[in-house]
Formats: structure tokens, C-alpha cells, sequence
């Protein structure tokens, strides 16, 4: 026999009072399972739909307008470069999930408009592009054969206003070249529909922009980080960070509220239950005074009384931790049917998330839990002198 | 007495009340030979508790000195009376005061546990066995009678082979029958495992089972008989 099997005996003497304080224990739990598996699944989903957003921030060269609309406005000029190898720094951040640079080059086509002449966009990209756009489709077509092939793929409406289809050949006046149209994109709703596209070395040669780019799209690990990571994209000389502030704004506000909302109840509900945890020990502990006593007079010491206590108070927590882990398991869909009833903003997907952290995390708390709110009762028990606690049933 | 093992000189016990001082024990010499069977006889409040508790180390004296085991227990700390008290006495009460969560075999396999002395375990079930107890090894208290109660709680005062037995009142809550046999087993404990047995009680049929009778009044040794001559 152990003094944990005593102490499991000692539970099972009073069933019910036991079983609700663990049941006490298995609420808080599991809350703060669901609590946690909220924060993560909340967070997931909503990095989900950023996600269709594309890439989060944008590097470019200081000065250099990032817009076609603007870019129009300045009649295709005004466009600065940076270096290659300013990408080639960058991509190597760990915060980076994916990064994909960007030539943007503008060519004056008097032919353009039925003749009244205007801007065509070229934009010159590597394949990270498409990861970084995962809706970008093809219409036609397929991926450019070569890194430095004399390809173009073009945007919905840039292939409608020319009537281009895969195969055509498109002249660039002034570069006196000739291209091969070899995909078309499906409409993306975005300025990508009116630009063509062509590998970024090719678009450096024709261009005569040897190792420049203009920007960098960058989609990071973890857009909690986005704030830190555009004040570090601020050292780099020679650019500059246009971020999607209020996607960031909105979306950190609403990881936030989360975080706070699961803090503040975990918390609640934690204390709650070691408040029930620490009455029903100490209760306990009072009606078994003479019990104490009796066990220090056969030879408990001030330590063994501790320990029995104290792994009471564990035992207790750690079943309300196992129960609440498979309480919060099995009620999942519940709280999750719940919680989008409740949200204004809904991401699309699984929001509450349980995952074998959260589970773990909420079992080591549950422990903790009863290791600290343990210490009291046994302290007490265990400073009982034997002979006080032998007359205190008389 | 220089075979002594347990040694009382000028023992004094007095409990400071708020309205009162009570004189449990007022500077008595006792000494206890080892392998002795003594009884202590005494009216209520005439210090046999108290002086069971001072011996068993579960007090402290208010004056005067006692030696128990070649140990001055005023000398001792805490942890020091815990290891001599676990590994030398054992306690029986009035009211056994089994753990009612236990079985027959667990409460005695008890002293164990806290003397790391688990791999002893088997030695539960023998004591058991010895004071008749084998078929109800596995029966929790509220299952037992009056007289096995105090069995099993003879059984857990020996398990860890203590030198010195003491047990308080043993037979107040039992009929002369099982009062009887509860004093049989001290005698076969004293007699077989040379256990010393001091024995508070009330009833003179039973202390004169002993060697030697210790009667008390009002904290003092009121006379003493010899039984019989070890």
C-alpha cells in the first residue's frame, strides 16, 4: 500500500463531495480547453481568410507607386527599382512564411485602345507568385517553360481588351520584341486582371533592369508579428513597407479580443475552481482532525501528513483535468455552434479548435492547479499537533 | 532502576487553561523495565493519559525529566520524536480509531507506509492472524465488532515491532469477554515478542492481570503492586 492508494481511498469515502469537486475541476477545464481551442481554431480560421488576401505586406522601392491607379495617374513613370539582392536578404527572415518579388514595368502602346494609345503593365514574377495568390487560376494556358523564356501569360481583362488566347504572339513596341502568350488567368476581381505577365528574369532583360526588382510581396508565419516585422523592414535602405493596415488593424483587434476574452474567463474559471478545491480539501482535512492526529501518533510525519493532502488535492484535480479534457472533446461542436451564434464576424471554417496542446496544456494546468491549491489544507493538516487532534473528537 | 526503559524523574504535566492551570502530573518517578507488563489504574483526570502521551511522545513535559529508550526526550526535536516514536511505540486507543476508508489489512499495513517499511507488508497479515483475524482481512471497520476493532488496532501498534506498547483504555468500549481477550493478547505479546506493555485502565479485574500496578490520584503515584517478580 502507498499513500496515493490512501489518498484515493480517502477521496472515494466521500463520493459525492469528491465527485463534485472534480466535476467543479472538470468545468473549469473544461472551458479552458474550449477557451483555448477557441483562441487557436478563432485564430486559424481568420488566418484562412487573410490568407485569400494574399501577401500581407509589400516592399518596395522608396518612392515607387505600388498601385496600377496610381501608377496610371503618374502616366507610367515615376517608377523607382531596388536591388535583387534586397529580396535575397529579406527571404531568408524566419518570420517569412513566403515571399515573391515583383518587376513592374510600363510600355507606352500608341496602338492601344482602339488607337487612342495607353499604358500596358507588364509585371515581371517568379512561380512563388501563385503561391502567394492561391485563387490565381488558369483560364488557358500554363506556367511560362523557362525561368528567362520570351512568354507572357496575361490577366482576364488585359487578354479580353487585346483578344489574345494561348499562342498568340504580342508585340512590345519600343522593345521591338515579340512574346508568346502561353496562359490566361481566370478573373481575379483584382488590378492582377488588366497586367501581363512575364518571368522576372525575362522582364529584367527586356527592360534592360539587370538584377532590379520592384517590390517584394510577403506573406509572414504569424501575423501577430506583422508589426514588429514592418518596423524591421523599415531599416532596410531604400524602401519602403506599404502593409494591409486595415486588414492588420482589424485582424489583430480580433485575435486580441479573443485573447483577452480567453484570459479573463480561464481565469474566472480557474479561480473558481480552486476556490472549490481548496474548501472541499480543508474540509476534509477538519473532519478527519482526529483521524490526522491519530495517523502522526502511529508514526506519520509532518511531511507524510503533507504529501497525503496534497496528492488529495492532486488526485482531484487531476481527474476534473482528464474528465473536463474529455468534456470539452465531446462538446466541442456544441460550443462551437455556440460561438458563431454569438460572433459578429464568423471566420469561415472550424473556429474551435481542440488541439492535443490545448488538451495537454489544460491537464498540466489542472495539476498545477492542484498542487497550489493543496498546499493550504495540507499545511494545516499537517501542523496539527498529534495529541490537540486526538482530543478534538472528544 | 537501572534496567530501565523508560525513566521518569520529577515529571510534571501542567496544562495552562485560560481560566485555570491543571496539574496533570505533578513530579512523579516512574520507571518501566523492559519486557514489563504494567497497568496504570487511576480514576479520570488522575494523569494515566498523560502520562501515556508523554511517554509515547506525543507531549512535552512541563518539568522534571524522562528518559525513553536511553533518549531525554526534551532533548529531541520534532523530527527526532517522530523517528523514535515510529520505530519504537505503538498506540492503542479507546475508540481504535481505525481509518475508516481502510480495510482490516490496510489500517495495519499503516505504521508501515509511514516507516517506509512496505516491503513488510506480509507482516500485517500475520499480526492479523495472531490475534484472530485472519477472515477479516479485507472487512473495513464499520464491518467489524466492538473487540476485532480493537484487534486490528493491537495488530497496527505492532506492525512496525515496536519495543514498547501503550495503550489507552483499550477495553472501555468492550464487554468483559472481549475485554478479557484484549488483555490476553497483550500478555502473549509481552510474554512472545518481549513487547514492554503499559496499559491505562480503569478496570482492577484486568490490571491485575499485569506484573505491576500503578495506581494514580491527582497526578501523583498513589501506590504501586507488584504482581509478579521478572
Amino acid at each position: 500500500m502507498k499513500l496515493l492508494m490512501i489518498a484515493f481511498k480517502n477521496l472515494k469515502r466521500r463520493k459525492l463531495r469528491s465527485l463534485f469537486t472534480i466535476g467543479g475541476v472538470a468545468i473549469a477545464v473544461a472551458v479552458l480547453v474550449s477557451l483555448l481551442g477557441f483562441s487557436a481554431g478563432y485564430k486559424k480560421a481568420l488566418t484562412n481568410d487573410i490568407d485569400k488576401m494574399g501577401y500581407q505586406v509589400l516592399v518596395t522601392a522608396k518612392g515607387c507607386p505600388y498601385e496600377a491607379a496610381t501608377l496610371m495617374l503618374k502616366g507610367g513613370g515615376g517608377l523607382r527599382y531596388m536591388e535583387q539582392d534586397v529580396y535575397n536578404g529579406i527571404v531568408s527572415d524566419e518570420r517569412i512564411d513566403k515571399a515573391t518579388p515583383q518587376l513592374i514595368h510600363t510600355v507606352y502602346d500608341p496602338d492601344r485602345l482602339d488607337g487612342r494609345g495607353g499604358f500596358a503593365l507588364y509585371v515581371g514574377i517568379m512561380k512563388s507568385h501563385l503561391e502567394l495568390k492561391p485563387w490565381t487560376k488558369f483560364k488557358s494556358g500554363k506556367w511560362f517553360t523557362k525561368d528567362d523564356a520570351d512568354e507572357v501569360i496575361m490577366g482576364f481583362e488585359a487578354a479580353e481588351l487585346e483578344q489574345r488566347s494561348v499562342g498568340d504572339k504580342i508585340f512590345i513596341p519600343g522593345i521591338e520584341k515579340i512574346l508568346t502568350v502561353v496562359g490566361i488567368f481566370e478573373r481575379t476581381g483584382t488590378q492582377d486582371d488588366g497586367v501581363i505577365f512575364l518571368p522576372l528574369k525575362s522582364a529584367q532583360q527586356l527592360f534592360d533592369l539587370k538584377d532590379k526588382i520592384s517590390g517584394i510581396g510577403i506573406k509572414l508565419k504569424n501575423i501577430e508579428e506583422l508589426g514588429q516585422f514592418e518596423e524591421d523592414m523599415y531599416e532596410v535602405p531604400g524602401t519602403q513597407v506599404i502593409s494591409m493596415a486595415q486588414v492588420k488593424g482589424t485582424f489583430l483587434n480580433l485575435v486580441s479580443s479573443a485573447k483577452v476574452l480567453v484570459t479573463s474567463v480561464a481565469i474566472i474559471a480557474v479561480f473558481v475552481a480552486a476556490i472549490g478545491v481548496v474548501n472541499t480539501i480543508l474540509m476534509s482535512v477538519f473532519e478527519r482532525t482526529q483521524e490526522i492526529g491519530v495517523m502522526k501518533a502511529i508514526g506519520a510525519s509532518k511531511l507524510d501528513i503533507f504529501r497525503l493532502i496534497w496528492m488529495e488535492t492532486i488526485l482531484v484535480c487531476t481527474l476534473g483535468g482528464i474528465a473536463g479534457n474529455i468534456g470539452a472533446l465531446l462538446g466541442g461542436s456544441i460550443v462551437e455552434r455556440v460561438v458563431k451564434g454569438l460572433l459578429p464576424y464568423a471566420p469561415e471554417g472550424q473556429i474551435v479548435l481542440i488541439t492535443p496542446t490545448a488538451l495537454l496544456t489544460s491537464l498540466i494546468g489542472a495539476i498545477i492547479l492542484g498542487l497550489v491549491a493543496g498546499i493550504y489544507p495540507a499545511y494545516r493538516a499537517s501542523s496539527m499537533r498529534p495529541i490537540e487532534a486526538i482530543r478534538s473528537g472528544e | 532502576m537501572s534496567d530501565a526503559i523508560i525513566n521518569a524523574q520529577k515529571l510534571k504535566k501542567v496544562y495552562e487553561l485560560p481560566a485555570e492551570k491543571i496539574v496533570a502530573l505533578d513530579e512523579i518517578d516512574v520507571g518501566i523495565r523492559k519486557g514489563e507488563f504494567v497497568a496504570i489504574m487511576g480514576p479520570s483526570g488522575a494523569g494515566k493519559t498523560t502520562l501515556l502521551n508523554l511517554i509515547g511522545c506525543l507531549d512535552g513535559p512541563t518539568a522534571g525529566s524522562l528518559n525513553v529508550l536511553d533518549h531525554n526526550l526534551s532533548q529531541l526535536k520534532e523530527r527526532q520524536l517522530v523517528l523514535l516514536r515510529r520505530g519504537n511505540i505503538g498506540f492503542v486507543f479507546q475508540d481504535f480509531f481505525l481509518v475508516s476508508s481502510l480495510t482490516a489489512l490496510e489500517n495495519v499495513e499503516l505504521p508501515l507506509v509511514f516507516a517506509r517499511m512496505q516491503h513488510k507488508n506480509g507482516k500485517a497479515a500475520d499480526l492479523l492472524d495472531k490475534v484472530g483475524l485472519s477472515h477479516r482481512l479485507n472487512h473495513r471497520p464499520f464491518e467489524l465488532s466492538g473487540g476485532e476493532m480493537q484487534r486490528v488496532a493491537i495488530a497496527r501498534a505492532l506492525s512496525t515491532s515496536p519495543q514498547i506498547l501503550l495503550a489507552d483504555e483499550p477495553s472501555g468500549n468492550l464487554d468483559m469477554k472481549n475485554a478479557r481477550s484484549i488483555f490476553d493478547l497483550f500478555r502473549r505479546f509481552n510474554e512472545e515478542e518481549g513487547v514492554t506493555v503499559l496499559v491505562a485502565t480503569h478496570n482492577a479485574r484486568l490490571a491485575h492481570t499485569a506484573d505491576r500496578v500503578i495506581h494514580l490520584a491527582d497526578g501523583k503515584i498513589e501506590s504501586e503492586e507488584v504482581l509478579k517478580n521478572g
